[in-house]
């Protein structure tokens, strides 16, 4: 039985062990090697915990033990961005930033920095009136002026991620579980699309009904979520893709891979891919332009979507990895998170370059944590 | 088998380090049989292709945690062989046919009634056969890969295998 199963000529199956090669090749040599400390977190702990217990018995308890703790699970905070405000007080742009943090959703606008309440995932409808957000098996939309009045909410039985509002506000494509599903924007409709990579979020293509996302396969789809067709499968990528991104014509859509970006236009035809020699973090389009920001390790970059031309200086330089960006609704400033440095950073791009930096932004957003962690990005909308 | 089980424990310690030498000497040794495991369960070539790769992939993403006193082999037999049940059985909801090229050799029409008789067995018991004999595992490894009890692991391979003979008599 084994020598006749071994026998079956398989079609093809040389080149599918040099493609898989490759694209083995390319992850394993774009991965983030997880810290030592991480990989033997076990024997740490048990150490750590040893270490805690006799500080305790002998000199006061508390912060000094909970540092120890952060420092030995590899938490430490670097430099960054000197002077930096001590708090977030105002935004350097107008609108009002959206931000998810182990507390919950927060909503920062003029002086003021609200909690909407336990949600995860939040995401700005069009106009901002609205955010959707997600709490475990329940998808919500809130409204952010009212303390997150809860607008409407709809149970499932599967885990809900990631809900991303069209353009006019009347769909919101969200995953339950590993399915990408569509519900009108008033919570009243609902239906399914087909299964995807529930790692990646939705995209919405501007001014459309079509939305971008990564299939089970990992190949890059667009489909018509009214008619529930697929329009256009992008061939296969250079690498596994990590985040989409369209412009605000929707006439470019980014494919973010690992270490690599891909620039796709509507109609399915590839303006081309450039390795970005680095691991590629996040990435969006600049409002009303193909200029497309990049986080690439500890860099941002501007690169031209039409041309994949990269420029000669970076906009801005860490020493550490960044974590998340958006652009501001007027498309003059960058929000880039420094997690390692718990800063965040605001970047004015064009002629007149500007950097403003604000400090201990975890437990601004996470109060409550014994170990305060770090928020992600969610937004910025008028 | 105990030198082979060190040199593999070797080959991911180097690789754990960063060195892709040690990685390629992995996937030289474990790819063909997880691409072929996926095939047999599967009957497409292209979902083989993605459901090794995505095997691998998440090797390479847990590769720094991987707990090298355990052999690299059967974590990625698992995988595959779990994602392949998940696409057969996905597939089987909506019915496709596969064309075959004729002008075969007899060895070849063998092997071609083999796979098609596999095909017309359950995306499991297809599972435990490919497993029990491409892979080797015993019913016991079996029964702890795919996470099931071993009374099951046994009547699947035990039903499966008599359809089988049915069928090729």
């Amino acid at each position: 039985m084994r020598r006749r199963l071994e026998r079956i000529e398989i079609p093809g199956e040389h080149d599918a062990r040099v493609r898989t090669w490759d694209v083995v090749r390319e992850a394993f040599e774009a991965r983030e090697r997880v810290p030592w400390p991480h990989r033997h977190w076990r024997s740490l702990a048990v150490a750590a915990a040893a270490v805690a217990l006799v500080a305790a018995a002998i000199t006061p308890p508390g912060q000094s033990v909970v540092n120890s703790l952060r420092d030995t699970v590899g938490r430490e905070k670097v430099v960054g961005v000197r002077p930096a405000h001590r708090e977030l007080v105002q935004l350097p742009a107008p609108g009002r930033l959206l931000l998810s943090s182990p507390s919950g959703t927060w909503v920062v606008k003029g002086t003021s920095r609200r909690r909407l309440g336990p949600y995860r995932m939040p995401w700005w409808s069009p106009r901002g009136l609205y955010v959707a957000a997600v709490r475990n098996f329940e998808l919500y939309a809130l409204d952010p002026e009212a303390k997150g009045h809860v607008r409407w909410s709809k149970g499932f039985k599967r885990r809900v991620a990631w809900p991303r509002w069209s353009y006019e506000g009347f769909r919101i494509a969200y995953f339950a579980d590993d399915t990408l599903r569509i519900s009108t924007g008033d919570g009243e409709q609902d239906w399914g699309l087909g299964s995807a990579d529930p790692r990646v979020p939705p995209a919405w293509r501007p001014r459309t009904h079509e939305v971008a996302y990564v299939g089970r396969n990992g190949t890059v789809r667009i489909a018509d979520a009214d008619r529930k067709r697929v329009l256009r499968r992008l061939g296969a990528a250079p690498d596994v893709a990590r985040g989409l991104a369209w412009s605000d014509d929707g006439k470019l859509l980014a494919v973010i891979g690992g270490s690599n970006v891909r620039i796709v236009r509507s109609d399915g035809r590839s303006v081309g891919s450039v390795p970005t020699k680095g691991p590629t973090l996040a990435a969006a389009f600049q409002p009303r332009s193909h200029t497309l920001a990049l986080v690439v390790g500890p860099t941002v970059l501007l690169i031209d979507g039409d041309t994949l031309k990269f420029p000669d200086r970076a906009t801005f330089t860490g020493t550490t990895r960044l974590g998340a960006l958006t652009w501001s609704p007027d498309g003059k400033w960058l929000l880039v998170s420094w997690p390692r440095a718990d800063q965040l950073v605001f970047v004015r791009v064009g002629p007149e370059p500007r950097l403003i930096a604000v400090a201990n932004v975890a437990r601004q957003f996470d109060p409550a944590g014994r170990i305060p962690r770090f928020p992600s990005i969610a937004g910025w909308s008028r | 088998m105990a030198a082979l089980g060190r040199s593999e424990r070797a080959r991911v310690r180097r690789a754990q380090a960063g060195s892709v030498s040690d990685l390629e000497a992995l996937f030289r040794e474990h790819w063909p049989r997880a691409y072929r495991a996926a095939y047999l369960v599967v009957h497409d070539s292209a979902a083989a292709e993605d459901i090794a790769q995505e095997a691998f992939l998440a090797a390479v993403r847990a590769l720094d945690r991987f707990d090298r006193r355990r052999p690299f082999g059967p974590w990625l037999h698992r995988i595959a062989v779990n994602r392949a049940i998940d696409w057969a059985r996905a597939r089987s909801l909506r019915a496709e046919t596969e064309l075959h090229e004729v002008g075969a050799t007899e060895a070849q029409q063998d092997d071609d009634e083999l796979l098609g008789e596999l095909a017309q067995l359950d995306p499991e018991q297809r599972a435990v056969i490919v497993l029990r004999y491409l892979l080797e595992y015993t019913p016991g490894e079996i029964a702890e890969l795919l996470e099931l009890p071993r009374g099951t692991v046994n009547s699947r391979l035990r039903r499966g295998l008599d359809r089988l003979k049915d069928r090729l008599e």
